[in-house]
């Protein structure tokens, strides 16, 4: 179960699983919003599990955001979900706070 | 220099030069950069000098005529030298894949043909145009493609069995030797051997390489969730109660108490770094900008390599059943450390 929708301070929230059979819904919702010249930020505090698939999601926004001058935030990042971007070596390519950082 | 050879040279240059640029395109991970590419196309152009000699030798020895030289002897002191260049980027794990293997193979057959055909523009200077469109679009995209299989087969066989000898090279030199022998029996009849080449050749390493490219990148899948899996037991404090972890704990009477804390490190070394290596991949799948190797993960990788040290031969054995090593598995931490 995966779930994604614009929270009300503008932030994009995800919940539940972020599998390959969850990036295509996901990749259009983010695709969907309207370019901003502010980092976009997207609240992983409800993410339970990420997969290669999922990482590559957010790869893809942040290349897309990037291009418009801003880029992507990822706030409350569950410990779990935390660990897979830091191993990967993620946290130097997002802005990445970890859930009660 | 005359205007024929303006148009001879690109003729019999350019084809297998296009082609090997896109495979290096067509590659999605980037597994090889231009400039590795370039330094074993010019592995390949040696090993096309060495044939020189050793054909000189070794025809002069013979005692057939041409047409069977060509077609029973050289193939196998030609493929043997390539295979050499292969065998060196393969056991030193500067390929490992796949798709790099095909893209060394195509690189060192280009290396090999441009030599070849440089050295026929040069000795024959008023040969035919054909004979270029020959040797541009037939002789020189046989010899990446020779090459190709080879390194194709190969890497899949040291898949299984990345500490394996030589001799799992052996089935796709058979196969390139085959390729090149079957080639030359059709130069009887050029225009069909070139049509050949150009028409089946390239499709079918098309095919092998968009094959590849899902492999890996369904192994790129279950591998990060398995390495998460890993990493998530030995960080919760309960991998010795998992089925892994009870395989480490009935080697305690094998082994020292710190012999197997080493190798609980290890593990947990090597799950980090694979899911590093991983980062690099799908960084690179994704056309971001590639990041330096920062210190964190050089300290991992240097730590890693004094807990293999320290646990030896006879403990890494042990801890096979524990940890994935297969070809790719060893092959992508090396890719950190290029």
């Amino acid at each position: 179960m995966f779930e994604i929708q614009l929270g009300p301070a503008g932030a994009v929230i995800m919940a539940g699983r972020l599998d390959a059979t969850q990036c295509e819904a996901a990749l259009k919702f983010l695709d969907g919003l309207a370019a901003q010249a502010e980092p976009r930020v997207i609240d992983l505090s409800r993410l339970e599990y990420i997969a290669s698939a999922g990482l590559r999601v957010f790869l893809l926004t942040q290349k897309r955001s990037k291009e418009s001058g801003a880029g992507v935030r990822l706030i409350n990042v569950a410990p779990q979900v935390y660990d897979i971007f830091r191993y990967a070596g993620f946290d130097r390519i997002f802005d990445i706070t970890r859930a009660g950082g | 220099m005359n205007d024929t050879w303006l148009i001879r040279a690109p003729i019999a240059l350019v084809p297998v030069l296009l082609f090997l640029g896109a495979l290096v395109q067509g590659d999605s991970y980037k597994l090889l950069r231009f400039k590795t590419v370039l330094t074993i196309a010019a592995a390949g152009a040696l090993a096309a000098g060495a044939s020189y000699v050793a054909n000189v030798w070794a025809y002069g020895h013979f005692a057939g005529d041409f047409q069977s030289y060509s077609r029973y002897v050289s193939p196998w002191i030609e493929e043997s030298l390539k295979a050499v260049v292969l065998a060196f980027l393969i056991r030193t794990r500067r390929v490992g894949l796949p798709v790099d293997a095909g893209i060394a193979g195509f690189a060192i057959g280009t290396g090999f043909g441009l030599v070849e055909n440089l050295y026929y523009l040069a000795s024959r200077p008023d040969s035919a145009l054909a004979v270029q469109v020959i040797r541009g679009f037939g002789t020189a995209i046989m010899h990446g493609g020779t090459a190709t299989v080879l390194a194709m087969i190969s890497v899949m066989l040291y898949e299984r069995r990345p500490n394996g000898g030589l001799h799992l090279m052996l089935p796709g030199f058979l196969a390139a030797v085959a390729l090149h022998a079957g080639f030359n029996q059709l130069l009887m009849r050029p225009a069909l051997a070139t049509l050949a080449t150009v028409l089946v050749l390239p499709l079918v390493i098309y095919l092998v390489f968009q094959h590849s490219e899902r492999v890996l990148r369904d192994w790129l899948d279950t591998d990060l969730d398995s390495n998460v899996q890993l990493l998530e037991l030995i960080n919760s404090g309960t991998f010795l109660d998992s089925p892994l972890g009870r395989v480490l704990k009935s080697l305690r009477d094998r082994f020292r108490g710190e012999d197997l804390a080493d190798m609980l490190c290890l593990l947990r070394l090597h799950g980090e770094l694979a899911l590093r290596a991983k980062g690099v991949l799908l960084l690179r799948e994704s056309g971001m900008e590639e990041l330096a190797l920062d210190d964190e993960t050089r300290d991992k990788l240097a730590e890693l390599a004094q807990l293999e040290r320290a646990i030896g031969r006879t403990g890494m054995l042990a801890l096979r059943p524990l940890m994935l090593a297969t070809g790719k598995d060893i092959w992508q931490l090396k890719l950190l450390g290029r």
